[in-house]
């Protein structure tokens, strides 16, 4: 855990820098238009780099000051932590590839049935998902969010 | 002037007035609830269907959707973690920990009760500011707006409370993301990478969401637990009263962040999500209970509600006395302004006075409307804080993919949501402020415009009027306090 409070600034605070030297350096950007990211990007770097220094001297696995919005729940170091991020991108890639009637319903039937719940209980609360979506934002309110499948359409 | 407001009051009181404003509060709740769709989408998509009305009417019914939007959307803001509109991101923060802690009722009844005051005050400063509109809105200038932003990015500050660099560092890095895209100054594209989603750079929705919602998905699905602690009283309509009595016992919190939405209003381009951020911030700071705030506060949840709907009332202003839109909502109601044959502007003020007094009164009476549907409603909602993570999981899932496509039509906004969910949960695991982030990533586009605008316009020198010296003396306070308070 203290190797990625070390990490993560470290990491955000480079990528900022080597966009702002691609902006000066590659992309010829004048201090007009790179002027606003560079004062922001060096301030985001000092902050960071004393970030780095406080998580350095911290002890390993000691109690930290909470923030004040963010409760932490230790989820980074679960497995099931990251089936969800999975789940979401197999959700991303249902409703972009079978459109957002289909994608929807198959999504929440599979998670469900994954997760235990009854075949019936599962497959019913998908028929429902897709046709609610379907129903609002496709026959109500006449959005256009692709409901066929891009080969269907 | 008299006379005015006698024949606005008598065209809001015609009976199809008063239907389309009753079916304007009721779709503008729909969409409110629905993640994704916001008072522009709706104002867009309703657009076609005022053709051949009368004009009043017509502009009513608009106003009316559009000014409830946000009471509604604060509704899954609470509840669920998602925010129901962009700008009701602000009111999660606190909403979201009193729906955990069985308290979603309150939660909802001070969220509605301050929207519904907030909508009340901003229509009154409307009304009383008709007559004298164009000398109000022509005293503010860019380094003013320039100002209140930069107050906002110095409210930073109190919202990274903890350790003070990282939460510096999350709003600097939430600045930093804005500036991806067009210049709007210069017209230059940056870090574009020859790629045209990133023309326009990263948008507020998969950010919010990812920051926000992915990772109390994620929370949800991992550890199966409700929403709500097992232990909570089932919600009920007393709950919903009682954080109505909370929010009208905190008047003075309720009035001080409505001035903020007015004002916020007034200046175009300031937007309804600075607006809600600013008063949050400024409620963090200034209210006794300043540790609860992010846990449950229920002051967290009265402060951006009362200044998202004053707001409304404010960006009327400009859009009247001058046609100049107060928000992007209002561009398009300039449009149907434009419809029914009608400019905005001191002309428009001159020779339509009822229209403008009629669509002040529907702003206050749609606000009432909208608080009290809600609070019919919002007591059987709560019932999905206490499902089981793993049954809710999967549908906040769709409601987060539908809401994210459905903003824009653009399925890079989708695809979005993976990295900055990971960046959400690693900000909230390492605790980083995700509010200072977002805060940074709304304001920095108009500190940067109204920067360039205020050196080109008036030079150093800018900072000399009144109000820039007002809001540096703000700014001073602010940081001054907050360093004391951190040393105590």
């Amino acid at each position: 855990m203290k190797t990625l409070r070390i990490a993560v600034p470290l990491v955000l605070a480079t990528a900022m820098a080597v966009l702002l030297l691609l902006g000066r350096y590659r992309l010829d950007y004048d201090m007009l238009v790179l002027g606003f990211p560079l004062a922001l990007g060096g301030f985001a770097i000092v902050m960071a780099a004393i970030a780095i220094v406080v998580e350095w001297r911290a002890p390993a696995g000691g109690p930290e000051k909470k923030g004040m919005f963010d409760e932490a729940e230790e989820l980074l170091d679960k497995p099931q932590a990251w089936a969800q991020f999975a789940w979401l991108a197999g959700g991303i890639a249902l409703c972009l590839g079978l459109g957002f009637a289909i994608g929807p319903a198959l999504l929440v039937a599979a998670y469900l049935r994954a997760y235990r719940q009854s075949w019936l209980f599962s497959a019913m609360a998908g028929v429902l998902t897709g046709g609610t979506v379907w129903l609002i934002f496709g026959l109500a309110l006449q959005t256009p969010l692709p409901m066929l499948p891009p080969f269907l359409r | 002037m008299l006379e005015s407001i006698a024949q606005g009051l008598a065209s809001f009181g015609q009976p199809l007035a008063l239907l389309y404003m009753v079916l304007g509060v009721l779709i503008g709740s729909l969409v409110g609830l629905l993640p994704g769709l916001n008072g522009l989408t709706a104002i867009a998509l309703m657009l076609p269907f005022i053709h051949g009305m009368d004009p009043a009417i017509g502009l009513a019914f608009l106003l009316a959707m559009h000014a409830v939007v946000n009471t509604a959307g604060s509704l899954t803001s609470i509840l669920l973690g998602i925010p129901g509109e962009p700008t009701t991101a602000a009111v999660m923060i606190d909403g979201y920990p009193m729906a955990q802690q069985g308290r979603a009722g309150e939660a909802i009844g001070a969220a509605v009760a301050a929207s519904a005051l907030g909508g009340l005050f901003g229509a009154g400063v409307l009304l009383l500011l008709l007559p004298v509109l164009a000398p109000v809105v022509l005293y503010f200038k860019s380094p003013d707006t320039l100002m209140l932003a930069l107050f906002g990015v110095a409210l930073i500050a109190i919202l990274s409370k903890g350790n003070m660099a990282k939460g510096l560092f999350a709003g600097a890095l939430g600045m930093f993301l804005a500036v991806f895209g067009y210049q709007d100054t210069t017209g230059v594209p940056r870090f574009w990478f020859d790629f045209d989603y990133m023309l326009e750079g990263f948008q507020l929705i998969p950010i919010t969401l990812g920051l926000f919602a992915v990772p109390e998905i994620v929370s949800l699905g991992t550890t199966g637990r409700s929403i709500a602690v097992p232990q909570a009283d089932r919600v009920g309509i007393g709950q919903v009263l009682f954080g109505v009595r909370v929010a009208l016992r905190r008047w003075a919190l309720v009035l001080r962040s409505s001035v903020v939405g007015v004002v916020a209003g007034i200046m175009p381009g300031v937007g309804g999500a600075a607006a809600q951020w600013i008063a949050y911030a400024s409620a963090a700071q200034t209210e006794k209970n300043k540790a609860q705030f992010g846990k449950g506060a229920v002051e967290g949840v009265i402060a951006p509600e009362a200044a998202g709907n004053s707001k409304e009332g404010g960006a009327l202003v400009p859009t009247l006395a001058f046609g100049v839109p107060g928000s992007s909502a209002m561009a398009i109601l300039i449009g149907a302004f434009f419809l029914f044959g009608l400019t905005p502007g001191p002309d428009f003020l001159k020779d339509h006075m009822p229209i403008a007094v009629h669509l002040t009164v529907t702003l206050a009476v749609a606000n009432v409307l909208a608080a009290i549907l809600t609070i019919a409603i919002g007591a059987q909602l709560t019932g999905i804080t206490r499902l089981p993570g793993h049954v809710l999981a999967p549908f906040l899932m769709v409601t987060l993919l539908v809401g994210t496509y459905a903003t824009a039509n653009d399925p890079m906004d989708v695809l979005l949501l993976i990295p900055f969910g990971i960046l959400g949960l690693l900000l909230k695991e390492l605790n980083y402020s995700r509010p200072a982030l977002l805060l940074g990533f709304v304001l920095a586009p108009l500190v940067e415009t109204y920067l360039h605008i205020s050196l080109q316009a008036h030079g150093w020198a800018f900072l000399l009027r009144p109000i820039p010296l007002a809001a540096m003396a703000g700014i001073t306070l602010v940081i001054f306090t907050t360093a004391r308070r951190r040393a105590a």
